[in-house]
């Protein structure tokens, strides 16, 4: 009693805080990091010639010319169909496995729901490439059915990258049912079977309805993602003259004999706001989701639908999808790493080699590459995590009057793609007068890839802090803490858990980031992805497989660690 | 006049020391090596300057493969110079650089590139450090295209086939045409080559191909656009497409991606020089104006231009053009001329009509219709 009344004298006494200029602090922060690659691009949309042009002046020419191009708007037509067919293909993958996997009897659950996960840690760019081994033209796979005379694919079509973005984003539509399966009340669906429903009528009337939230905000994430994807239809897209918008970007922006840099802002800035309008989609449909919580006490255990004959078949069709999507692409890879060319005529046993990998670790751009992507993973991803948190307990843990706003500016960044942050990020250090040398360093990198990735961030510590009751803060400030200190003493210590999560889904995340380093690298600063892209350009398909393989063991190393020793549990 | 026979004897001596003056001095100028370059202690002042330097920086568009044995060489003879390449698309060189001029960050030393469009444009803006290298009198007239650019090599651009899908061989891209327009269904997406819109060496090759056919050209190449022939960004895909199958044959192919895969892939891939016009690279090099290692700058292009500079390179895959390194380079633009005849080498030279927008987009345009895009 003594001491509380000590404390409580003395936080009366007139002493200067730190909190309020650490919330500002964070704020201004935040602010800055989110808007310095925003103001360039809408600059340059207004100017006549590049940036760093001292001649360049007013004109809203650029506008006319891109919006009017035909070329845009062919591929303009083209991402849109990308898109949405990737969604529907992507959502009903993912359902129908998350279905399968929770609510019936089928046999070999327990593999299939580990498996089912991994496209998830794998970059889209080396899944692209490992497709690209099975199933392209001289694939091993197509070799094999076009020699027994069955017709075979174009992976190089519309299609084709349709088909292996959706097994790409089926995991996350997956994830999400899952996770909205796990909170339903089962007690709804006994109550139709108690009302004379069969398990698959109580299925499709109960169980997938209440799944709708769930269906509607993967399908707008994964919309959003695949319109700002650019491994996928660069890879198998760009031999055939496939083009999405963000490929587009790329061929005009880098490969071109003149950039048209005020046509590139123009695309960026409608990029943003076509992103930007679903972002706000999915923002008012969560406020909608409210209506299906259905947490009661679980006191009974999920009916499992029992599929009897079927059983067989649903195992056979889970196997099928799990070997055609991730198992033989990814082996695929791992052969290809192994052997010095591809010819399906050669025997892959005859020409094994060491070199891709040699070649790989001798050379020193390639040693850079992996080193600057460890260092950007392990310390852009601490620092990132952290600077995250801070702004996650600012807007929900503080008296901060600005924290809504706040929160606003730290989902920001969801409306830019990577490759916009990324030329976003290089024309701003361009035109920041003194910050010319720090472009060339794995700072810009690291800068770049926290702010994309800042909605990531924030929102896997949001949800965390929302769970700690308010009751623990409080009753650290009547005892006297500060803001800071109550922080430090009680909320950091309980969210640990979701720190650790966080930092490992970022390390992971940075680990296989290219697009947003596709402008930004300089020679010195280029990361994994980069030198896949780079390698890959120049038909170096070895070296490419080799760099893939080693990014993803470095992947799987960090998962495997993190849960046995940190307890991170990225899936259950 | 008995008093004059004295200074007459004086006269004659110093006639005779005058003629003789003379005729040392001319002897001297002569003979004596070319003075443009550095003397031998200029010289030493480059190379204890370029110990004093950071790494040196290169853009470039050839990979670790192809540098990997002259690196080599020239680690050995200047140990302390560290080299940093970054491979980057034809075009795409110049311009990293120029932003980052602007940006007053840090650029490229030197520059190599095939290019003779961007690299007129890179002298016209006054971008490029005009370096005399002491080889300059030892490369032939025809590699200087302006003071200041040399070049590294000069690789022919190739016809390529897979051998499992087209037995036999090809002499010229107008053969690879008649048999297109024999059968096109058979050849349909089953042909490669560069899209001449982002490749610069792609385009070169078409723009010099044509100057040489002229309408003729034209026709061969609209004939091969009836088989929609798959456009590629890098001739290392083209290269890596004929080899496992997927392109039955790919034209106008830059060779030093063919030759780097030899021979491990030679059962499955043949190549030929075309008989109707083999357009040969200049793949030139030159110092930039903001660099800020020129001392190693000037020791590398030395280097490059010297026999073992030249005999190193044609070990990672580029032609070599030295007089002197004919029987020691692996490979060499004289057995080209000899094997096709000399009349037939279509080397790139810095034309002017390349600088005329307007021309270089209508022949674009005109070259994409022919493809069928």
């Amino acid at each position: 009693m003594a001491a509380l009344e000590t404390r409580t004298a003395r936080s009366g006494a007139l002493h200067l805080s730190w909190d309020r200029p650490v919330q500002w602090g964070i704020v201004i922060l935040t602010a800055l990091l989110v808007i310095f690659p925003a103001w360039p691009i809408i600059y340059q949309a207004f100017m006549d010639m590049p940036l760093y042009e001292a001649a360049k002046g007013f004109t809203l020419g650029n506008f006319t010319r891109a919006l009017s191009d035909p070329k845009l708007h062919g591929v303009l037509g083209v991402t849109v169909v990308y898109a949405v067919l990737t969604t529907v293909l992507a959502v009903a993958l993912g359902t129908f496995l998350a279905l399968l996997l929770t609510r019936t009897d089928m046999p070999g659950k327990g593999l299939f729901t580990s498996l089912v996960l991994i496209p998830f840690f794998i970059s889209p760019l080396v899944l692209a490439y490992s497709w690209d081994t099975i199933f392209g033209t001289q694939g091993y796979l197509t070799i094999v059915v076009r020699t027994i005379g069955l017709p075979t694919w174009n992976l190089y079509s519309l299609g084709g990258i349709i088909v292996v973005s959706a097994m790409f984003y089926a995991p996350t539509a997956y994830l999400y049912c899952t996770a909205s399966l796990a909170l339903t009340d089962p007690q709804l669906e006994d109550a139709a079977r108690l009302a004379g429903a069969n398990p698959f009528l109580a299925l499709c009337k109960v169980t997938i309805p209440l799944l709708r939230p769930a269906i509607t905000f993967s399908a707008i994430f994964i919309l959003v993602s695949a319109a700002e994807m650019v491994s996928i239809p660069l890879v198998l897209g760009m031999p055939s003259g496939l083009e999405v918008l963000s490929t587009y970007l790329y061929k005009i922006g880098l490969v071109g004999s003149r950039p048209d840099y005020g046509g590139i802002a123009v695309i960026s800035l409608m990029l943003v706001l076509f992103v930007a309008g679903l972002v706000a989609l999915q923002g008012k449909l969560v406020s909608q989701e409210r209506r299906f919580v259905t947490v009661g006490g679980k006191a009974s255990h999920p009916r499992l639908l029992r599929l009897g004959p079927w059983r067989g078949g649903a195992f056979a069709l889970v196997t099928l999808y799990v070997v055609i999507a991730i198992c033989l692409p990814l082996a695929g890879l791992i052969a290809q790493s192994w052997v010095s060319f591809v010819n399906p005529f050669i025997n892959p046993l005859t020409v094994l080699t060491t070199e891709n990998y040699e070649f790989i670790l001798n050379t020193p751009q390639y040693q850079s590459s992996i080193i600057n992507s460890l260092l950007i993973s392990t310390f852009g991803g601490a620092i990132g995590i952290l600077f995250m948190a801070m702004i996650a307990v600012t807007v929900y843990r503080s008296d901060f009057r600005g924290r809504t706003s706040l929160a606003y500016l730290a989902m920001f960044p969801r409306a830019f793609p990577g490759i916009i942050v990324g030329i976003g990020f290089l024309w701003a250090f361009l035109l920041v007068p003194g910050l010319g040398e720090l472009r060339n360093t794995i700072f810009a990198l690291t800068a770049a890839f926290i702010m994309r990735y800042l909605p990531l961030g924030f929102s896997t510590i949001s949800p965390a802090i929302m769970r700690v009751s308010t009751e623990l803060d409080r009753a650290g400030r009547v005892a006297g803490a500060s803001w800071l200190t109550m922080i430090r003493r009680i909320l950091v210590p309980i969210l640990m858990p979701a720190l650790m999560s966080g930092y490992v889904l970022l390390f992971i995340t940075f680990l296989k980031e290219y697009s947003t380093a596709l402008f930004l690298f300089a020679p010195g600063s280029e990361v994994i992805g980069t030198s896949m892209i780079a390698l890959g350009r120049n038909g170096d398909t070895g070296p490419v497989a080799a760099l893939a393989t080693i990014q993803t063991i470095i992947t799987i190393v960090v998962i495997v660690l993190s849960r046995r020793f940190l307890g991170v549990k990225l899936y259950e | 006049m008995a008093g004059i026979p004295f200074e007459e004897e004086k006269m004659k001596k110093f006639v005779a020391f005058l003629l003789l003056f003379a005729v040392l001095a001319v002897a001297v100028v002569a003979y004596a090596p070319a003075a443009t370059a550095a003397s031998a202690a200029d010289y030493n002042a480059i190379i204890e300057g370029s110990k004093k330097e950071n790494a040196l920086l290169i853009y470039s568009i050839m990979g670790a493969n192809n540098w990997k044995f002259l690196l080599n060489a020239f680690n050995q003879k200047y140990p302390w110079i560290k080299v940093d390449n970054v491979e980057l698309g034809g075009y795409e060189v110049f311009q990293r650089y120029y932003s980052e001029i602007a940006g007053k960050a840090k650029t490229c030393d030197m520059v190599i590139t095939t290019a003779p469009d961007a690299w007129q444009d890179f002298i016209a803006k006054g971008e490029l450090a005009v370096y005399h290298s002491p080889e300059d009198g030892k490369v032939p007239e025809w590699s200087k295209p302006a003071p200041g650019v040399y070049t590294v090599a000069s690789d022919p651009i190739v016809l390529i086939w897979n051998k499992q899908s087209l037995p036999g061989s090809l002499k010229s891209t107008a053969e690879l045409a008649a048999m297109i327009e024999k059968n096109p269904a058979k050849f349909e997406k089953k042909i490669a080559t560069v899209n001449i819109e982002v490749n610069s060496t792609g385009f070169s090759a078409n723009w010099f191909y044509i100057k040489r056919n002229g309408e003729a050209g034209w026709k061969v190449l609209e004939a091969i656009g009836k088989a929609k022939p798959n456009l590629h960004t890098s001739n290392g895909t083209v290269v890596n497409d004929t080899i496992s199958g997927a392109a039955t044959a790919s034209f106008l192919v830059s060779g030093m991606n063919v030759f780097a895969k030899l021979p491990a892939a030679e059962p499955v891939m043949g190549n030929a020089l075309t008989s109707d016009g083999t357009p040969v690279t200049l793949r030139s090099m030159g110092i930039t104006k903001a660099a800020r290692n020129s001392n190693s700058a000037k020791l590398m292009l030395d280097f490059i231009l010297s026999p073992e500079g030249q005999i190193k390179f044609s070990e990672g895959g580029l032609t070599a053009y030295r007089a002197d390194v004919i029987d020691k380079a692996k490979l060499h633009l004289s057995k080209l001329a000899a094997s096709i005849g000399e009349k037939n080498l279509l080397p790139f030279y810095f034309d002017k009509e390349l600088l005329d927008k307007a021309k270089t987009d209508a022949f674009t345009a005109r070259w994409k219709k022919a493809m069928g895009k």
